[in-house]
């Protein structure tokens, strides 16, 4: 009888492994999906960047092209708002490469630091009339409240479509960029909306006081 | 998901998996010889105890099935009457070829203590008088009581099958079936059901008889049994047809007199967790009772902890007002492997169930009961036993 507790104990110990083993396998398959995935959002970026910054130089008017680079601006804005969705459901999913993993999210956090900073620039460029929304919420702390947010801010974002920019950034990453926007707009409390870089809203915000502030 | 509902599943996707590979491995080592039994060159004398109390309804139904019984020698059958307010005694009086005795009320244990005072038998039948042993039922399971088989146990299958309740216990009774036989390769059955079981009468005599003031006798004999180093076996092909609650309320009262009987065993018995002496009670079925129950306190914590999580994500949906349902994207992980393995091995283990049981009985064919019966009739287990538990404590049950 020992015979059949040592047998049933090997096989499940080795399953248990085997599990491990193809958890650990996932999660690297699923961080290189995600470098990947930035690099290409890295080059798209930088195309734009160089087309933006060419046209600023070459061009006599660059209202001419405004409608073009916003376009694109958006384009990329779509982008890293659909990867950022994967990225972070990835980081969810993640058990084993989580240190890893910080690295490439604060990769991301950059590209799109970069990209509210174009998404401002061309506004005032091209007098555009979106909105920018940037959410401030913590990476390692997933309170409730912020996962409410962050869902009212996803409705958000299906309702408004391009008419908002939505953008997120995880406070705790250690991205010095980010802790000098922390004391610029005085964040005191993580998760925070701030609103075309004048209205600074504490969570809970509902739709309807987002709404108020924004052209959807 | 957070760190306690990931722990806690991991915990319940290993022990799942270990009892459904060790209950596999039990299953096919002895797979040829299940339905097998040794040849029997001379019949015992069997007594055949019937105790009953107010079952005037069903009393001569049962003595019919059980005269109807084949088996080579006279039998002696016994009704006893403990203490009926109603025309149990009457109707039993009527029916020839059986005895009938008379005594004061005293509970299913004291009533079998009388008959095994009065019997002649070697083997002691106990058979409900709600229940209706197979015509085959002795000859499929007396033989299998060789030198230190103390009792046999019987498949007991459900009689009534028409509510949703009663076709749920169908499903569970089969599967408890099933698994008593594999108990038996380990030496571990834990009950010998009041359906019907047949012991050896010396063993019993010699063990003191059955405990008066336990709420379920047939559970604390057989840890009895076990305890002085006697085996038990399963006759899976002797079938007892008995009827089961048909209703909820019925049900719940029943699965708590079991749940409170199970646990007055488990600590009369306790003393020998980790025995080495008796193996089987003290390191398989004590521990294996410890974790089922420590698993069920768990599962019930799982429980309330998604009902939370999940009332707070509808509180959210409304005082926030975002949609019920998000982004939705899957990713794979080690959980989807376990899920898998999990789900692999639960249909091996549900198809050789089935196979095994097909022989016996008719198993029901919807999936639907299956599927009712996997998530939502196992998920009342935990809050009966929580219940059981209190009343347990208590000390505020009784028959």
């Amino acid at each position: 009888m020992r015979d059949v507790f040592l047998k049933t104990t090997i096989l499940t110990i080795a399953i248990f492994i085997a599990g491990f083993l193809f958890g650990i396998y996932v999660e690297r398959m699923g961080l290189e999906d995600v470098k990947q995935r930035l690099t290409e959002i890295d080059n798209l970026w930088n195309d734009a960047r160089l087309l933006q910054s060419n046209i600023q130089k070459f061009s006599k008017n660059i209202t001419n092209y405004c409608d073009y680079l916003l376009d694109e601006n958006l384009k990329i804005g779509d982008k890293i708002y659909e990867e950022g969705i994967k990225v972070e459901r990835q980081g969810e999913s993640n058990r084993f490469v989580l240190s890893e993993f910080i690295l490439e999210k604060r990769r991301y956090a950059l590209l799109d630091l970069q990209f509210w900073v174009n998404s401002i620039e061309l506004r005032e460029l091209c007098n555009a009339n979106y909105s920018t929304v940037i959410f401030f919420y913590s990476h390692f702390d997933e309170l409730a409240e912020q996962v409410f947010q962050g869902r009212v801010l996803w409705d958000l974002k299906q309702k408004c479509g391009p008419n908002i920019i939505y953008i997120t950034f995880p406070m705790d990453l250690d991205i010095s960029t980010l802790n000098v926007i922390k004391e610029i707009y005085n964040i005191q409390k993580i998760p925070a909306i701030l609103i075309n870089e004048t209205v600074l809203l504490e969570s809970p915000v509902s739709m309807t006081e987002l709404e108020k502030y924004l052209k959807c | 998901m957070d760190v306690f509902l990931e722990v806690t599943n991991l915990i319940f996707i290993f022990v799942g998996l270990y009892f459904a590979i060790l209950f596999l491995f039990l299953f096919f080592g002895h797979e040829k010889k299940i339905f097998k039994k040794p040849r029997i060159k001379k019949f015992p004398s069997v007594s055949i105890i019937i105790p009953a109390y107010n079952e005037e309804k069903t009393i001569a139904k049962t003595v019919e099935a059980v005269k109807k019984m084949i088996y080579p020698r006279k039998k002696e059958i016994i009704v006893i009457d403990d203490g009926c307010k109603d025309k149990t005694y009457e109707i039993a009086k009527k029916i020839r070829g059986i005895k009938v005795l008379r005594k004061k009320r005293g509970g299913k244990a004291s009533a079998l203590n009388w008959g095994l005072k009065k019997a002649k038998g070697e083997i002691f039948v106990c058979i409900d008088s709600d229940s209706y042993p197979d015509k085959n039922a002795l000859m499929n399971s007396i033989p299998l009581f060789e030198k230190n088989i103390a009792s046999v146990t019987t498949t007991v299958i459900v009689r009534n099958t028409q509510t949703l309740i009663e076709k749920l216990q169908q499903l569970e009774y089969i599967f408890i079936a099933w698994s008593r036989k594999v108990l038996e390769y380990l030496n571990s059955i834990y009950v010998t059901p009041g359906p019907m079981s047949l012991y050896k009468r010396k063993v019993l005599l010699e063990i003191g008889g059955f405990d008066e003031k336990n709420m379920t006798e047939d559970i604390e004999i057989a840890w009895r049994l076990m305890s002085h180093k006697y085996k038990i076996k399963m006759a899976l092909d002797a079938k007892v047809s008995t009827y089961v609650p048909s209703n909820i309320k019925k049900w719940w009262h029943q699965r708590i007199r079991w749940n409170v009987g199970g646990m007055q065993t488990f600590f009369k018995y306790y003393h020998l967790f980790l025995s080495k002496e008796i193996k089987n009670l003290g390191m398989f079925l004590i521990p294996l009772f410890s974790l089922s129950y420590g698993l069920s306190i768990l599962g019930l914590i799982f429980l309330f902890y998604l009902t939370f999580n999940l009332s707070r994500y509808l509180i959210g949906v409304y005082s926030f007002g975002f949609s019920l349902i998000g982004p939705i994207y899957f990713i794979p992980n080690l959980f989807w492997f376990f899920g898998f393995i999990s789900i692999i091995f639960s249909l091996i283990y549900l198809r050789t169930n089935i196979k095994t049981m097909n022989n016996v009985t008719d198993f029901p064919k919807s999936i639907l009961h299956f599927i009712f019966y996997l998530f939502v009739y196992t998920l009342i287990f935990p809050f009966n036993l929580l219940h059981s538990s209190i009343k347990f404590l208590k000390k505020s049950y009784e028959w």
